[in-house]
């Protein structure tokens, strides 16, 4: 059984902030009304140092999400964002008494304080040499045209197999997902395909359920982790793999993936 | 029955006329023996050929035309057409005069010209030996006058207010259009001058007062003369009902008195003046004053509130506890909301403060009368009123899909406040200015942890979540101020996204709290 889960917390208020661990796109808070996330980050932690960014005020797109901005801006009123690591012994919630802060990054400008986005606050933390070292540590780089239209062309056939409502392309090619993750909180591989291949079945067949089509002028795959990921989304942070918005504003599912390129084989990693 | 054939018509009138011929051949010689002389046997043709040319001009009653060729002996024949009295051809032209009316108006003009050198009393013999029969008419039509006319006009009626010495008045000899309205407030003396131009008798002129529940006040008066009669305020037919409609009311009950001056309409020159309505609106005096004070949260017991009327405290405690009443009412439904939440997330923690109406409402009013001759309503108020203030934190635990969490659904120190000062103090001021109500939403902020797992969860509040709340201080249809507070919970519905490193980002709407109506809308005060 897992020891702890390392929950990560991201909180902001009037304004939108990025929290990131060793370079990966952890979430974004604050665009869409929600101001905190809560999430467990074991499956990110590597082995030795760590660093824990929080990016206040990314960019518009991924991947102009860290360029700095010509200008100063002027800070508003209670503006703030935060990033807390917590460590959680397993079905505790981060606020209870047991959970153990062991990092926090917070920025909080006064009003009207000039500023110039983005601002990127970061800490470090040391881990246990003995935790799995995950796949991409060792990946190759994908800082090349050719490997982002190899892995534009992936997404079109995961697409073209979810909207068959064929989930089985997306596990094959999630295999080190599926037992880096089991590894990393102590679940089984099986079980955890299982569910996810439920999942997808039992919203895929409600009515209304449409996969949304890809559009090459507004994809937008951001090289992070050092070269050696590239988060799977479009300019409006969505994505690029999810179901189409519902009449009441929902979108029914959706599948951030990290993808890498592991002994010259593309494999959605994260 | 008797009836006269057209011959014997034709006779009769044949007959009539020779008669008003011979008379005014018996007059006019006994009052221009020397003129008529000179005449000699051409007097009664001279006669014949001036009631024709009379007739020409439309004046064919037998005082009329004795009147124009009297004139005709006093200025000379054919004075319409001297270039220097050019206005006596206007005069007979007028195809507004009435025959005796131009008589009376080349008269009185001929009069004022030759003041300098005198003017003959003919005239007025001419007056009291002729009526207004016409020469030609054999019947007389019912009610004519038979009366000798002389000139009967208004110069002037003017209303005073007193003690305040302000004024309305008909239509003046000048013929500008002046105030013809006095609004007072009170019950003040009101002085009336009447001016006569020119009366016929000392039945005219007639001014009457109409009075409201009281018989009419009659004056008659030939010579400028002055009478006065007191007014009354109204009697309020329906007592107010509410605090505030008693001190505040746009539409109070008026009496109005009605001032008729009347005269036959007969002048010389100028703009006849046959009479005219003039009005006093009497406004009551009431002066109020009321402070109202509402200590921070929702507290009935220790609200104040006291009203002066002319000075005088008031006994307000059914007022009181009209308001008590609504605040105890409040405390009811927010006891009520706290409840349907623990129902809604049971072992809900719930810690807020809500105050309703909280602050102080100070208005002085009554009716105040402007030197325009009008009267408004004056209103000095300070309202600073918070109409609603809530502080909540509300945690609670759910189960959404595979996760438990634990959510925080906050509104921190919202406030809805109206803040503001009214001065009225001429009749083009505005009551009651719009930023006197306000409405506003208090959002809900929520989120939610999910316990240690390798689930994850973010939660968001839908649109509308939270307390909607709007109140102030407006004109009620009938024109009176009222306090309006409307308080509604909208409850907390949220779009939740669950997601494990494993599986995918799973979105759903989740309904979590209900709505409630905490306050419907109209606080009676």
């Amino acid at each position: 059984m897992i020891p702890e889960y390392l929950m990560l917390e991201t909180q902001v208020s009037n304004c939108i902030a990025e929290a990131q661990v060793n370079g990966v796109p952890i979430c974004r808070v604050g665009a869409d009304g929600a101001t905190l996330d809560s999430r467990p980050v074991n499956h990110f932690v590597l082995p030795g140092s760590n660093t824990f960014t929080l990016v206040a005020q990314p960019g518009a797109t991924p991947r102009t999400a860290l360029t700095p901005n010509a200008i100063d801006s002027k800070a508003k009123e209670n503006m703030s964002a935060s990033l807390r690591l917590i460590s959680v012994p397993p079905g505790s919630f981060p606020d209870d008494p047991a959970a153990r802060e062991m990092l926090s990054v917070s920025w909080t400008p006064k009003p009207a304080q000039p500023y110039r986005a983005p601002v990127l606050l970061s800490g470090q933390l040391e881990f246990p040499k003995h935790l799995p070292a995950w796949s991409w540590t060792n990946a190759v780089s994908l800082r090349s045209e050719a490997a982002l239209e190899s892995i534009g062309a992936m997404i079109g056939e995961l697409l073209e197999s979810f909207s068959r409502g064929d989930p089985e392309l997306f596990i094959t090619r999630s295999n080190l997902r599926f037992a880096e993750v089991s590894a990393a909180f102590d679940t089984s591989i099986d079980d955890d395909v299982r569910r996810f291949r439920e999942q997808f079945q039992r919203i895929s067949s409600e009515p209304g359920f449409e996969m949304h089509p890809i559009d090459a002028e507004t994809m937008d795959l951001r090289i992070c982790a050092d070269g050696k990921l590239v988060e799977c989304l479009d300019r409006a942070w969505e994505p690029l793999l999810r179901s189409n918005r519902l009449g009441n504003g929902i979108t029914r599912l959706r599948y951030p993936i990290k993808v890498a390129d592991i002994g010259g084989r593309l494999e959605i990693v994260r | 029955m008797f009836t006269l054939r057209p011959e014997q018509m034709k006779e009769v009138e044949s007959g009539l006329f020779d008669s008003f011929i011979a008379r005014l051949m018996i007059k006019l010689r006994a009052l221009w023996p020397d003129q008529t002389a000179a005449l000699g046997d051409g007097y009664k043709q001279f006669l014949e050929f001036n009631i024709q040319r009379c007739s020409n001009y439309g004046i064919e009653t037998e005082l009329a035309i004795a009147r124009i060729i009297n004139l005709g002996f006093i200025m000379g024949p054919y004075f319409e057409s001297r270039p220097d009295a050019l206005w006596a051809m206007q005069i007979l032209k007028d195809p507004t005069l009435r025959g005796p009316v131009k008589a009376h108006q080349l008269s009185f003009r001929a009069r004022q010209d030759l003041q300098a050198t005198g003017y003959p009393a003919t005239d007025d013999a001419c007056c009291r030996d002729f009526g207004e029969r016409p020469v030609n008419a054999a019947i007389q039509s019912c009610g004519a006058n038979v009366q000798n006319t002389i000139p009967c006009d208004i110069d002037d009626v003017v209303l005073y207010e007193s003690p305040g010495y302000r004024g309305a008045a008909l239509t003046g000899g000048s013929g500008v259009l002046r105030q013809q309205v006095l609004e007072v407030v009170g019950e003040p003396d009101i002085h009336t001058y009447v001016y006569p131009y020119a009366a016929h008798d000392e039945s005219h002129v007639l001014v009457k007062v109409l009075r409201p529940g009281e018989s009419p006040i009659v004056h008659r008066t030939g010579t400028p003369s002055e009478f006065k009669f007191a007014v009354q305020r109204a009697k309020q037919m329906v007592p107010p009902v509410t605090l505030l409609s008693r001190i505040f009311n746009l539409s109070p009950a008026v009496n109005r008195y009605q001032i008729t001056a009347e005269s036959c309409g007969v002048r010389n020159s100028g703009s006849v003046n046959l009479g005219g309505t003039m009005t006093v609106v009497v406004y009551p005096l009431d002066q109020y004053a009321l402070t109202v004070s509402i200590p921070p949260l929702v507290n009935a017991e220790s609200t104040t509130i006291q009203l002066w009327h002319n000075g005088q405290p008031q006994d307000i405690a059914a007022n009181l506890t009209n308001l008590i009443g609504t605040l105890r009412l409040i405390e009811v439904n927010l006891n009520y909301l706290k409840s349907l939440i623990q129902q809604s997330v049971p072992q809900a923690y719930i810690q807020w403060s809500v105050s309703f109406l909280e602050g102080q409402l100070s208005i002085a009013t009554g009716y105040r009368e402007a030197l325009d001759h009008r009267v408004y309503f004056g209103c000095s108020a300070r309202i600073a009123l918070t109409i609603f203030r809530v502080r909540v934190t509300l945690t609670f635990g759910a189960l959404i899909g595979a996760a438990l969490a634990r959510l925080e659904a906050t509104i921190d120190d919202a406030t809805l406040a109206v803040d503001t000062t009214w001065i009225v103090e001429a009749p083009t001021d505005v009551p009651v200015p719009e930023t006197a109500q306000g409405s506003l939403s208090f959002p809900v902020r929520l989120n939610g942890r999910a316990r240690a797992t390798p689930y994850s969860l973010r939660v968001r509040t839908a649109a509308g979540s939270g307390f909607h709340a709007e109140g102030g201080l407006r004109l009620t249809s009938f024109r009176a101020l009222e306090l309006f507070a409307h308080i509604h919970w909208r409850g907390i519905d949220a779009f939740v996204n669950i997601s494990s490193p494993s599986g995918g980002e799973e979105e759903m709407p989740w309904h979590f709290v209900d709505s409630y109506e905490i306050w419907p809308g109209m606080v009676l005060m």
